[in-house]
């Protein structure tokens, strides 16, 4: 091979990569094309040992859903380390944390690896193996009851985490079912909805690497959100590199919060009328990019001073606790230093009309001119695929559940209404799929969940695909176990930094056990239901295997057929390749060694067909009818929304004179977290992960604990209206201090390491054990708080007001044990039946809005479309 | 004959735990023990806070305690090689008794402020980082540092001026954390420290952190046992041009 050490220096420090002599460039060597590396003890000078792997395997992680590239190292067939992909332009080689620790999902030594059947009532958790041929046929058998009746709305699929890239609604399009609902209310629909009307696609691509000033709102980005792993690496370029300044507004000392120059803690809900404050001092100082406001945008430069004096400093002191001479500083700081970047996700968006918080923060970069510069706020570069021919159509009667006539404007949907929906009649179910979610424990009324996936009356049968024995699949009836991300099939995209790509998954081992990949069971699902192929549903589902599928998906794009298609793909993870990684920079250079460049001004593209001409010219402008950034909504307006950016008080916190409700000490916020070890359930048991994090303690400010007198590691009740819950203490100087929050990550009464059960009997559904599971040392100190969130909507982007409960805090009465959970459904109930009242058809939806006119509001009309 | 070292650039450090987890995976380590520390230290009153991310690693010293340790208790199983990494030579301990074992390896453990060495509990046998010697054979830098978001840990030839992490600490000013090195002789320099530390007494010898802080939560989170009392006195390292 003739790697000599004095090569090795000369090139620099290899940073997982090994320079071999006479090589250009642009073919590093890489330790998987040595098949070197890995683990070992050292034994002595001569004898220090290492791993000869078998085969290196690139793939594309979903242990969250940022999508970084990888590389799976495997040895004497078992997958021994997970490497980043050198070759991805976003990821650049680094794996974050949970990655790297995504071994465990394959491994869990409680993983299901074979199809059960529940043989005791639903929930007691008795199960009996079955034959996936007696599963799917009894899967099929009830879907054609259904089928029959010409109802096929009353399937249902509920579905969290799906990168199938297609297949999951190729298999409800076959059935003819539009009864599919998603996660993203509970995630950043309102974030979405903010952002959609107002230029085009869903989320913005933040240049930090580049950029001189980052603002972010609730916005834990060293942490979490998307992208984390991409992001982070570049705001260390940026804060280190760059000399850049970081700002965040948080109610927590998140990561993100402690790290940044200045962090601001402000009331929930109220980091948009910050942002409109700092916007409207911004244009009072003259500070804003005139020219670009009135090339680009649909509002005025002069209108939406006007509009924005409304929104002083003082005001937003008022509500947010930010003194406003800071909030002056920091608006003129990030006017006057170019380029400059917010960031939001997510959150700005999860409260009560979030979608007006996300428009007012997106004035920022817009009013200063940062859109699509260097440094600034860019938008989202990402690539597709094709679906494979044919295709089938979508089912013909629109589905209440999937597309609610009361939130028109909800498009990604509210799936945290959909058991009180059930429960009220609206829709009936008779099969429920649930795939890569776990509602009865990540949703907000976790409980309700429970209790209607518990009904075999609203739910009379139900399946997973789940391979993770957890709250929501103790309820199904039939589980059909997918596997795990590192044994299957997937197309991927992300736009998880400026480099737009095209990845996928692939089996780095062949599947464990008796499991299949999704695609797979789908298939068989469909061949079954249509097996005298009457129904004409084969031929949407006639792929051999999950490969032959992903190369019907990637025939045909320009580029990638001319570098191998396919072929390319399996052999290298990622296309393009953009450039190569430099292991003293950890940049990707191209050929003469300088760092990649990205594309900027994207909608400045000359453009024959564009709709807006700037400077004589006629643009590629951004995603929205008119090409402009739309700061005037008129989609909102239709519905009695107010088309500006505005501020919502919530009723909850603030009486009509804007004084605080929450007047007791113990009266707070419940607001919830991620951190950066784990994900909302599926990492439970992954066991590097679990060590270093297994508790949620209840992050309560100094001052406020010593006045309600509690310690350190006290038990505390937190009492919100539906319930409370019983749990320990962290006094922290890194909270505000009408805040108490617990992240939403621990707390599963399922699996072995979830529950530090050393000595559990072992793993029940064919996986093979674990030796270091006698080497648990923690106590599981985790608790749910989501039985105690009650449902909240934001009546236009549908996202759930995860941070506006209003909690009492107390320290625990006497018999609380840590863990103890009380719940009243019926208390949900009533709040589902509050949330209806702020939709556009519901009661509070004028008096919220006195300062739109509009004449009559259009009638709810079930349609599809959502 | 290169002499291996690396500076944590903490300017960077984001707290991710990527290396603690590539570091468990590329060296099979079981739970409960660690080879690589990252620790979270919060310092302020409310609104004025701050968290610093702290990474901690064997620092390969020029005069290792543990290897004169293991010498003076048994049969000196931990050594230097002499690319500057300290190593553990199993092949020495075999022969020897489960009594003999436990006591050199007792004595490594005490003698370390940092915590470095620990108990297999799946081998009963010594163990602790070591650089990755079995990549840096091949060329590969030590897994963490392969993996690390922030590019905090940075690894090279301390020997040769040209090298990534010579040349950060020709720019800029760094701390050793082994009290008696003379700046010259340990493995492992930190840039960006101060920030962390002076406002915060750890220069001065005051606690870095409680043990209770570790057991109670008080540091959101951390992986590897309290600093038993050690306070990590840091000292200056003036780089040798």
């Amino acid at each position: 091979m003739g790697i000599s050490r004095r090569n090795f220096m000369k090139l620099g420090m290899a940073a997982g990569v090994t320079i071999a002599l006479n090589e250009k460039l642009a073919l590093f060597a890489r330790a998987e094309d040595l098949g070197l590396g890995g683990g070992g003890a050292a034994v002595g000078e001569d004898k220090v040992t290492g791993t000869k792997w078998d085969k290196v395997v690139p793939y594309t992680c979903l242990v969250c859903n940022i999508e970084d590239g990888g590389i799976a190292f495997v040895k004497d067939g078992r997958i021994r380390k997970l490497e980043g992909n050198p070759k991805h332009p976003s990821t650049r080689g680094r794996l974050c944390g949970k990655g790297g620790a995504g071994i465990g999902h394959v491994y869990d030594p409680d993983r299901i690896l074979y199809p059960l059947k529940r043989v005791g009532p639903r929930g007691s958790g008795k199960w009996k193996r079955i034959s996936w041929d007696e599963g799917v046929s009894e899967v099929a058998a009830k879907i054609n009851e259904v089928l029959k009746k010409g109802q096929p709305n009353e399937i249902m699929m509920k579905y969290g985490r799906d990168r199938t890239g297609g297949a999951t609604s190729r298999f409800m399009n076959t059935l003819g079912s539009n009864t599919s609902v998603n996660h993203t209310s509970v995630c950043e629909s309102s974030k979405k909805i903010g952002m959609e009307p107002t230029w085009g696609p869903d989320i913005e691509s933040p240049d930090f690497a580049n950029s001189k000033y980052i603002i972010t709102f609730g916005a834990n980005i060293l942490e979490a959100a998307y992208f984390h792993n991409p992001l982070a690496q570049r705001i260390a370029e940026g804060l280190v590199d760059n000399n850049a300044k970081m700002v965040s507004f948080d109610v927590r000392l998140s990561n993100t919060a402690g790290r940044s120059d200045e962090w601001f803690p402000l009331f929930p809900g109220t980091d948009g009328l910050v942002a409109l404050a700092m916007a409207n001092v911004i244009m009072q100082e003259g500070l804003e990019d005139t020219e670009f406001i009135n090339d680009w945008c649909n509002y005025s430069a002069s209108d939406l001073k006007k509009y924005l004096t409304q929104y002083t400093p003082e005001m937003a002191e008022k509500y947010s606790g930010v003194p406003a001479s800071d909030i002056r500083r920091i608006a003129i700081e990030f006017a006057t230093t170019k380029p400059a970047v917010v960031f939001t996700y997510r959150g700005p968006c999860k409260h009560l009309y979030g979608s007006y918080n996300e428009r007012s923060i997106m004035l920022l970069p817009i009013i200063t001119g940062n859109i699509e510069k260097k440094g600034g706020y860019c938008l989202p570069r990402g690539m597709g695929w094709n679906q494979p021919e044919p295709k089938p159509q979508a089912g013909h009667e629109p589905s209440f559940l999937s597309s609610p006539p009361d939130f028109p404007l909800a498009r990604h949907k509210v799936s945290h209404l959909v058991p009180f929906w059930i429960k009220d009649g609206k829709q009936k179910i008779s099969v429920y799929f649930n795939y890569m979610g776990s509602e009865a424990f990540t949703f907000p009324a976790s409980s309700v969940w429970g209790e209607v996936l518990s009904d075999e009356k609203l739910i009379p049968f139900s399946v997973t695909f789940s391979n993770q024995m957890n709250e929501t699949t103790n309820l199904m009836d039939i589980v059909l176990p997918g596997v795990s991300y590192l044994e299957r099939h997937d197309p991927e995209s992300m736009p998880n930094s400026l480099f737009p790509w095209l990845g996928i998954r692939q089996p780095v081992i062949k599947p464990l056990g008796d499991s299949i990949e999704v695609r797979e069971i789908y298939k068989m699902i469909i061949h079954k239901v249509d097996a005298d192929g009457s129904k004409g549903m084969k031929q949407y589902w006639n792929f051999k295997d999950g490969e032959d599928m992903l190369r019907q998906h990637f025939k045909g794009i320009k580029g990638l057929d001319e570098a191998g298609g396919y072929d390319f793909l399996k052999e290298n993870g990622v296309w393009p390749i953009y450039g190569t990684l430099d292991p003293a920079t950890g940049r990707m250079v191209d050929k003469s060694g300088l760092e990649i460049v990205a594309e900027y001004g994207l909608h400045m593209k000359p453009d024959p067909n564009g709709k807006v001409t700037v400077k004589g010219e006629k643009r590629a402008g951004f995603g929205t009818a008119d090409g402009k950034i739309n700061i005037y909504a008129k989609g909102y307006e239709e519905y009695g929304f107010n088309p500006l950016p505005v501020f919502k008080a919530h009723p909850w916190h603030w009486d009509e004179k804007g004084n605080s409700k929450l007047k007791g000490d113990g009266d707070m916020v419940l607001t919830t977290f991620k951190w950066n070890i784990h994900t909302q359930s599926r990492t439970q048991n992954v066991k590097i992960l679990l060590e270093i994090v297994n508790k949620n303690p209840a992050w309560i400010n100094t001052v406020t604990a010593g006045k309600l007198g509690i310690g350190e590691g006290d038990l505390i009740r937190i009492t919100s209206p539906v319930g409370y819950v019983v749990a320990k203490a962290h006094v922290t100087e890194g909270i505000h201090p009408k805040v108490i929050a617990i992240s939403n990550t621990m707390g599963s009464k399922f699996g072995r390491y979830a529950t530090a059960s050393k000595d559990g009997k072992p793993g029940e559904w064919g996986s093979i054990d674990d030796p270091d599971l006698k080497n648990i040392w923690w106590k599981a100190e985790g608790v749910n708080p989501n039985p105690i969130i009650p449902v909240s909507v934001d009546p236009i982007g549908g996202s759930q007001g995860w941070y506006d409960t209003v909690v009492t805090v107390s320290k625990a009465k006497s018999g609380d044990k840590f863990g103890d959970t009380q719940v009243d459904n019926a208390k949900h109930y009533a709040f589902y039946k509050e949330a209806m009242d702020y939709a556009y058809t519901g009661k509070n939806h004028r008096k919220m809005h006195p300062e739109v006119k509009v004449g009559k509001l259009p009638e709810p009309t079930l349609k599809k479309g959502h | 004959m290169p002499r291996w070292g690396m500076v944590m650039d903490t300017r960077r450090c984001i707290g991710c735990h990527s290396c603690t987890v590539s570091c468990k995976t590329e060296n099979e380590v079981p739970l409960g023990v660690w080879r690589t520390h990252m620790r979270y230290y919060e310092k302020g009153v409310y609104p004025k806070v701050k968290r610093h991310f702290f990474p901690v690693i064997c620092d390969h010293c020029e005069e290792p305690p543990c290897v004169e340790a293991s010498e003076n208790n048994g049969v000196g199983s931990f050594y230097k090689n002499d690319e500057g990494v300290t190593l553990i030579d199993y092949e020495k301990l075999k022969g020897r008794t489960k009594e003999q074992i436990q006591v050199e390896t007792q004595a490594a453990i005490e003698s370390c402020p940092l915590e470095a060495v620990f108990v297999n509990p799946n081998t009963g046998l010594p163990e602790k980082c070591t650089f990755c010697a079995h990549r840096l054979k091949e060329g590969l830098v030590p897994a963490c540092a392969q993996s690390c978001l922030g590019r905090v840990r940075v690894f090279g030839d301390l020997s040769d001026p040209d090298s990534p992490p010579s040349k950060l600490l020709a720019k800029n000013a760094s701390r050793t954390l082994m009290p008696d090195d003379d700046g010259g002789g340990s493995g492992v320099y930190y840039i960006g420290l101060e920030s962390m530390l002076i406002d915060y007494e750890m220069m001065e010898g005051g606690k870095a952190t409680d043990p209770q802080d570790f057991e109670s939560g008080k540091i959101s989170q951390s992986t590897g046992p309290a600093f038993m009392g050690w306070t990590p006195k840091t000292k200056v390292h003036r780089h040798k041009k």
